[in-house]
């Protein structure tokens, strides 16, 4: 507390401790002004990197603003399509971030064939073909980042169900995680449909990691509608879930890589969502007597290492959206629900299930839409060069049996093998190429820089 | 200085340039810090502020001395006439005179709130702060507040091109 004596004229905000800054910047509105009011100078940038202060932060703004969603329109073969959120107009953080970010995707090749496969975090995971993209519309420095496709030697070649986008972590807060690092799980079953597989791609390490073939049925998964062509998957708090019967999901943990089957809460229904709150659990939605919004929890079951759905909350929402027409649920991310309305003025509702309120109101017709929401933490707060990404590299896939055969260098099993169809799924988990002499524990990518 | 009731505890506080102030201990146990030396037993006389100057613990001592609990201040119950919403408000209306000062005052409240741990005050001080950028690209925070754009030249630039939308 020198300072007011060294100086006894003036006290500048220079001359305040980090504490009294960190404390004025806790106040800043919304993450979306903190991602721009940090940079102001080095020194302000540096308090708000620290994971305390990042922590601090997020308890007082537990969710990120939304954008805009990302329409798809694959049927009309054409890229996403970018609709802003009505406070793009009236927040001027936000209404920074949709001038400033890259919402027309240009730096992709224009071919229509590009497809929206998911979103995490204020990026979006996009295919054609045999290429991957991962997308970040807000960050100039992580903007567009390819990700090829391990080479396929299994035969017959087997099907694609699914990427995924995964926080490096697998959850939300950004604790510990730079925001910069993601994960993409890519989702195989065979032609017959007896087995499935995951491959796991970090982005800090640039490569591939395939894990064995689990013995599950993948003929029941799900396809919703008829006009899609592949199964639909939600994310949430590192698990993946896919419709699997009308009574059942079928769910990989990609900390374990197991597979398993979880009942519904509710039986025989087609229309829920699944997703994560705004604190980073896996939430279930479903409506009932048409406009009552019912919120389940995944929780482990009693004592042992099942998960089932947990009752949580209900809530009236058509009075909210001055709904009286039938909808439906039909995505829930970060907290946010996004209903659709068949036949409203507006098609797509966005709801958050906190309180619950309407937050906006979008007219997309009949597509599917992806909210997007502001990254967390903010990518401009963390020194980029920790997880700078040098050109991927493409690594051979070893097909499942010579993986059997590799090293062992087996990783924890956990009793979750078991719940999956009654047998042991996992064989042990062998990393290849760089990864070949690193235990393969679930934070791999903390531990392996990128290539040299 | 007012007459004060009969059995009200007084406890002196000093700041380093000589000045004295005498305030009642629920006053000044407003301050977290104070309250601490306080339960600890160790202000038996007087309690020297260090590093807060005359001009601002008056500042201090007057924001407590307005905001310690009602039925301390005046020993009648006057939270049971005014309810609490008006007192609240009425709060509010004379926080918002409280802070029109000149920016380096403010911020020698800040580091005086910081110090002393007076959580109102540190968040109507901060708050105030904030209010004042919010909206505002960076380059006018940077003028708005004065504060020393610390970056090198390189790094400057790489977080400008890395982050052009904070500077629109």
């Amino acid at each position: 507390m020198e300072p007011s004596e060294a100086s006894p004229t003036v006290t500048t905000l220079d001359s305040l401790k980090d504490d009294n800054i960190e404390d004025i910047l806790l106040r800043l509105p919304s993450p979306a002004s903190l991602a721009r009011a940090a940079l102001t100078s080095r020194r302000w940038r540096g308090i708000a990197s620290s994971p305390r202060f990042l922590r601090r932060f997020r308890e007082l703004h537990p969710w990120s603003p939304v954008l805009g969603l990302f329409v798809t329109h694959a049927d009309l073969d054409q890229l996403p399509i970018f609709h802003p959120t009505a406070a793009v107009r009236s927040d001027p953080d936000l209404a920074a971030a949709a001038r400033g970010g890259d919402f027309l995707l240009t730096r992709l090749e224009h071919d229509p064939a590009w497809r929206l496969r998911d979103f995490r975090n204020g990026r979006l995971l996009l295919c054609r073909g045999e290429s991957l993209s991962v997308y970040d519309p807000v960050s100039v420095s992580h903007r567009h980042v390819a990700v090829p496709r391990p080479r396929n030697e299994a035969l017959p070649e087997p099907e694609c169900i699914s990427d995924c986008l995964l926080d490096l972590d697998g959850h939300g807060d950004g604790e510990g995680g730079a925001p910069c690092c993601f994960r993409v799980v890519t989702v195989q079953r065979e032609r017959d449909g007896q087995r499935m597989r995951a491959m796991e791609y970090g982005s800090c390490a640039a490569g591939w990691r395939i894990h064995p073939w689990a013995d599950v049925d993948g003929i029941g998964i799900d396809v919703p509608a008829k006009r899609m062509r592949r199964p639909m998957h939600a994310t949430a708090a590192g698990l993946i879930f896919w419709r699997y019967d009308l009574n059942s999901s079928l769910l990989l943990d990609t900390s374990t890589m197991a597979f398993s089957i979880v009942p519904l809460p509710v039986s025989r229904t087609r229309v829920y969502a699944i997703g994560d709150t705004d604190a980073g659990a896996c939430c279930l939605l479903n409506i009932v007597s048409a406009t009552m919004l019912q919120v389940w929890l995944l929780k482990k079951k009693g004592s042992g290492d099942g998960l089932a759905w947990e009752f949580e909350k209900q809530s009236q929402i058509g009075e909210l959206a001055s709904l009286n027409r039938s909808f439906s649920v039909h995505m829930v991310s970060a907290g946010l629900a996004i209903v659709y309305c068949v036949s409203s003025k507006y098609s797509h509702i966005v709801i958050d299930l906190k309180d619950p309120s309407l937050q906006d109101k979008f007219r997309c017709h009949r597509y599917m839409a992806f909210p997007f929401q502001m990254p967390w933490p903010p990518t401009g707060l963390v020194a980029t060069s920790t997880c700078e990404r040098s050109t991927p590299q493409p690594y051979a896939c070893r097909d499942a049996a010579s993986q059997h055969e590799a090293p062992s260098s087996s990783r924890k099993r956990t009793n979750n093998d078991e719940v999956a169809s009654g047998k042991e799924t996992m064989e042990p988990c062998i990393s290849i190429a760089s990864f070949k002499n690193e235990s393969p524990e679930k934070k791999f990518c903390y531990e392996i820089g990128p290539p040299s | 200085m007012a007459t004060r009731e009969a059995g009200k505890k007084m406890i002196m506080l000093k700041s380093p340039d000589g000045m004295e102030f005498e305030v009642e201990e629920a006053v000044a146990m407003e301050s977290q810090t104070i309250r601490k030396m306080i339960e600890d037993d160790c202000a038996d006389t007087a309690i020297l502020i260090p590093n807060i100057n005359s001009k601002i613990l008056s500042r201090v001592i007057e924001y407590c001395n307005k905001h310690v609990p009602t039925t301390g201040a005046t020993g009648a119950a006057a939270s049971d006439t005014v309810a609490p919403a008006a007192l609240a408000e009425d709060l509010k209306i004379w926080d918002a005179e409280f802070i029109k000062v000149n920016r380096a005052t403010r911020f020698d409240l800040i580091q005086a709130a910081s110090y002393l741990n007076i959580k109102g005050l540190l968040d109507l001080t901060s708050q105030t702060t904030i209010d004042t950028i919010s909206d505002n690209s960076l380059e006018e925070i940077r003028s708005f507040l004065s504060t020393k754009n610390d970056y090198l030249p390189e790094e400057e630039q790489t977080i400008r091109r890395e982050n052009q939308w904070a500077f629109q």
